[in-house]
C-alpha cells in the first residue's frame, strides 16, 4: 500500500559505554512508496540508526528504549529479535546499500554471482529475479549480458553502486536503506542514480536514504528528516524542509551549499561540532546557533508539530516550550 | 566579486601535452591532449569535468608526478623557467619546493602517529628551508661542521606552528595527533602542510569533496581568506562541483575526454557556456540547487 507504514522508530536511544546518548530519542517513519532522507553531518547518528535497525551495532554501543517496528502484516519490532530471526528479515525484507561501495562487493566474485546469491535466499526461480534486478537497478542488457561476469575491480564506481542496489532489491524488500548512495559520484552518474531511486521508490518500496550532503537531495527525496548529534531537529516534507528551513541547524545547512550564481554567499556554521556530550544541557545546538536563549541552555526541546507537513525541535520556532 | 589579482607572469606553462593510457575497463583507450594551457601568478585555476574526463591526470602531471607522452610542462622558478620533466630524479625533487599538495580525504593524508607539527614541518626538513644559516642573497651558508640539529628543528617547528595558526589551528593542537582532530581540522592541517614551504603553485584535488557540507563551507572560506593574505601564490583547483568552483577560482577549465571544451573567466563560463558538456554540468548543478529555494531574500 503507497503512504503506509513501513518501517516505523519509536523514541530510539543509543548509548555509548560512557553513557553519552549518541541517539536520543529518534522518532522516524518509512512509507511505502517513499524516499525518506535523513540527513546529518559527521558524529549526526544517521550511521548508528541505520546500524541499530540492521542489528549492526558496533560493541559497546547498545540500545536502551525504543522500537523498530517492521510491518510485515503485522509490526514486528527488529530490535526484540534475535540475531537468527533478524537474519530472516535481512536482505529480504530490509535491504541495505553500503556506503563504501567498494568494499561493499567481494572483490573475488563477479557481479552475477554477487546478486545471484543473494536471490537465492528465496524459493523461486532465482536467475531471472537476478537479471531484473540488474535491470531494475539501471544496468544496460548490454551489461548484463556481457560484463555481468566481471569482478568488481574491472567496473566503474557507478556500476559497482548499481549491483549493491541490484543486490538489495533483488527480494523484492518493503524496506531500503541507502547510506551516502550517490556521494562519490560524479554529477552525471549521480543523476542517474537518483533517478534509479527515483524509479524504485514507484514499486511500493520504502526508501530511507542517508546522506550528509543536503543539496543531493533536491528533487529526489519526498520527506526530510534533518539530524543533529543524536536527536532529529526537524522533519518535513522535502519541499517544505528545503524551501523554508525554520530550525536554525537546517538554516545553516543550507547556506553552506555554494550556489552558481552569487560568490559571496556561502556562511559557515560557526564552531565545531561538539564532542562533550554530557557537559552538553538543553539543546545541543546552542553553541554554535546565533538564536539561542537562556531556555536553550537548560531545556531540550522537542520535536513538536508546527503543521501537518512538518516538525521543529526548537523553541524559538512554533509554540513555546513545555 | 573579489577584485582579479594582478597577474604578471605564467607560473606554469603546458605545451602540446599528450598522454595517452591503454584500454582501460571502461574498454576505451584514453587519450588526453592540451595543446596549451597557462597557470598565472596569484590565480585560482579549475578543472571540472565529469569522471573520466582526465582533470586528475592532467593534475598529475602538472605536479610532475606522471610523466606525459610528449609536450613541455614549464614552471617558473628563482633560477629562471625549467622543464619538469627534463631532468634527473633528483633535480625533479628540488623542484617539488614549489609545489604543495591538498589531498582529497584529510583521513588519509595525515599520518595519525605522527603529532600535527611535525607533519606540517615536512616539507621543511624535506627541501631544508628553513633553519638553515643563509647569507643576504639567501644562499646556503651551512659551515662544515654540524649545527645543533635541535636549532634548526626548532625553528622549522616554530614556522609550521605559525602556519598552523594562519588555518586556523591552535598552538595547543599542534602538538596532538590529527587522530584528535575532527575532519575539518585535519583538512586544515593539509592545507598547512601544503603552505608552510610557500609554494608557488598548490595543487587542490577535490579540498573538500571528503566533508560535511558545513565543514566544506569554513574551508572555502578559509581558502579564500588564504588568497587574500598572499597574492603570489597560484592555486590549481580540480573538482567536480561547479558551485564549488565558482565560489573559489578566477578562470575555469571544463574537460572531457581527455580535452578541454572550454576554458575561460569563471563568471564567462557561467554565464554563457560554450560547450555542451559545461552546459549539461551547468545543468544538473542548477536543477539540484533549484529545488533548495533562495533563502538570500
Amino acid at each position: 500500500m503507497k503512504g503506509s507504514e513501513a518501517l516505523a522508530i519509536r523514541g530510539l536511544t543509543v548509548r555509548n559505554p560512557r553513557g553519552q546518548k549518541i541517539l536520543d530519542g529518534v522518532d522516524f517513519t518509512l512509507r511505502a512508496g517513499e524516499i525518506t532522507a535523513l540527513v546529518g553531518e559527521t558524529g549526526s547518528g544517521k550511521t548508528t540508526l541505520l546500524n541499530s535497525i540492521l542489528g549492526l551495532l558496533p560493541r559497546g554501543l547498545a540500545v536502551v528504549g525504543g522500537s523498530v517496528a517492521l510491518d510485515d502484516g503485522k509490526p514486528i519490532d527488529l530490535l526484540r529479535l534475535s540475531p537468527d530471526a533478524l537474519r530472516h528479515y535481512l536482505g529480504l525484507q530490509v535491504g541495505y546499500v553500503p556506503q563504501d561501495v567498494r568494499s561493499g562487493l567481494n572483490p573475488l566474485m563477479s557481479a552475477e554471482a554477487t546478486v545471484f546469491e543473494a536471490a537465492q535466499r528465496r524459493p523461486e526461480p532465482a536467475r531471472e529475479r537476478m537479471t531484473s534486478a540488474l535491470l531494475r537497478a539501471g544496468l544496460s542488457e548490454r551489461f548484463v549480458e556481457q560484463d555481468a561476469k566481471r569482478r568488481p575491480g574491472k567496473l566503474s564506481g557507478g556500476q559497482c553502486q548499481r549491483i549493491l542496489i541490484a543486490q538489495a532489491i533483488v527480494n523484492e524488500p518493503r524496506v531500503l536503506l541507502l547510506d551516502e548512495p550517490t556521494a562519490s559520484l560524479d554529477p552525471p552518474t549521480r543523476r542517474e542514480v537518483q533517478a534509479t531511486i527515483r524509479r524504485l521508490a514507484g514499486d511500493h518500496c520504502a526508501i530511507c536514504l542517508v546522506t550528509h550532503d543536503i543539496s543531493a537531495l533536491a528533487g529526489l527525496a519526498d520527506a526530510i528528516a534533518v539530524m543533529y548529534l543524536g536527536r532529529i531537529v526537524e522533519s518535513g516534507t522535502a519541499d517544505a524542509v528545503l524551501r523554508q528551513p525554520l530550525h536554525p541547524y537546517t538554516v545553516g545547512l543550507l547556506s553552506c551549499v555554494p550556489r552558481l550564481d552569487r560568490r559571496e554567499r556561502i556562511l559557515p556554521i560557526p564552531g565545531e561540532i561538539p564532542t562533550n556530550l554530557d557537559e552538553l544541557s538543553g539543546c545541543r545546538f546552542h553553541p554554535r546557533c546565533g538564536s539561542s536563549q537562556d531556555q536553550c541552555r537548560s531545556d531540550a526541546p522537542q520535536l513538536l508539530e508546527i503543521s501537518s507537513i512538518r516538525k521543529v525541535a526548537c523553541h524559538a520556532v512554533g509554540p513555546a516550550a513545555h | 566579486m573579489p577584485s582579479a589579482p594582478q597577474l604578471t607572469e605564467n607560473v606554469l606553462e603546458l605545451r602540446d601535452l599528450a598522454f595517452f593510457h591503454p584500454p582501460s575497463f571502461r574498454g576505451q583507450p584514453f587519450r588526453l591532449h592540451v595543446p596549451a594551457l597557462d597557470i598565472r601568478e596569484g590565480e585560482v585555476l579549475a578543472l571540472c569535468g565529469p569522471s573520466g574526463s582526465g582533470k586528475s591526470t592532467l593534475l598529475a602531471i602538472m605536479a610532475g608526478l606522471l610523466r606525459p607522452e610528449s609536450g613541455q610542462v614549464t614552471l617558473a622558478t628563482a633560477n629562471g623557467p625549467t622543464e619538469l620533466f627534463s631532468g634527473t630524479q633528483h633535480e625533479w625533487r628540488r623542484l617539488r619546493r614549489y609545489f604543495g599538495f591538498v589531498h582529497q580525504d584529510p583521513r588519509e593524508s595525515l599520518n595519525d602517529r605522527r603529532n600535527v607539527a611535525d607533519i606540517v614541518a615536512d616539507p621543511l626538513q624535506i627541501h631544508r628551508l628553513a633553519g638553515i644559516p643563509t647569507d643576504f642573497e639567501g644562499r646556503d651558508t651551512t659551515p662544515w661542521w654540524p649545527l645543533a640539529p635541535s636549532r634548526i628543528r626548532h625553528e622549522r617547528l616554530a614556522l609550521a606552528v605559525a602556519t598552523l595558526q594562519r588555518v586556523g589551528i591552535s598552538g595547543d593542537q599542534a602538538e596532538r595527533s590529527p587522530a584528535a582532530l575532527s575532519g575539518g581540522q585535519r583538512q586544515r592541517v593539509a592545507i598547512a602542510r601544503a603552505l608552510v614551504a610557500q609554494p608557488r603553485l598548490v595543487f587542490l584535488d577535490e579540498p573538500t569533496s571528503a566533508l560535511d557540507v558545513s565543514v566544506q563551507a569554513s574551508i572555502v572560506d578559509l581558502l579564500r581568506t588564504l588568497r587574500r593574505e598572499n597574492e603570489q601564490t597560484s592555486y590549481v583547483l580540480v573538482t567536480h562541483d561547479l558551485p564549488l568552483a565558482r565560489q573559489l577560482a578566477d578562470r575555469v577549465a571544463i574537460l572531457d575526454q581527455g580535452q578541454i571544451v572550454e576554458l575561460g573567466d569563471v563568471d564567462d563560463v557561467f554565464q554563457q557556456p560554450a560547450s555542451a558538456t559545461t552546459r549539461e554540468l551547468l545543468g544538473i548543478a542548477q536543477n539540484e540547487l533549484d529545488a533548495l529555494g533562495d533563502d538570500s531574500d
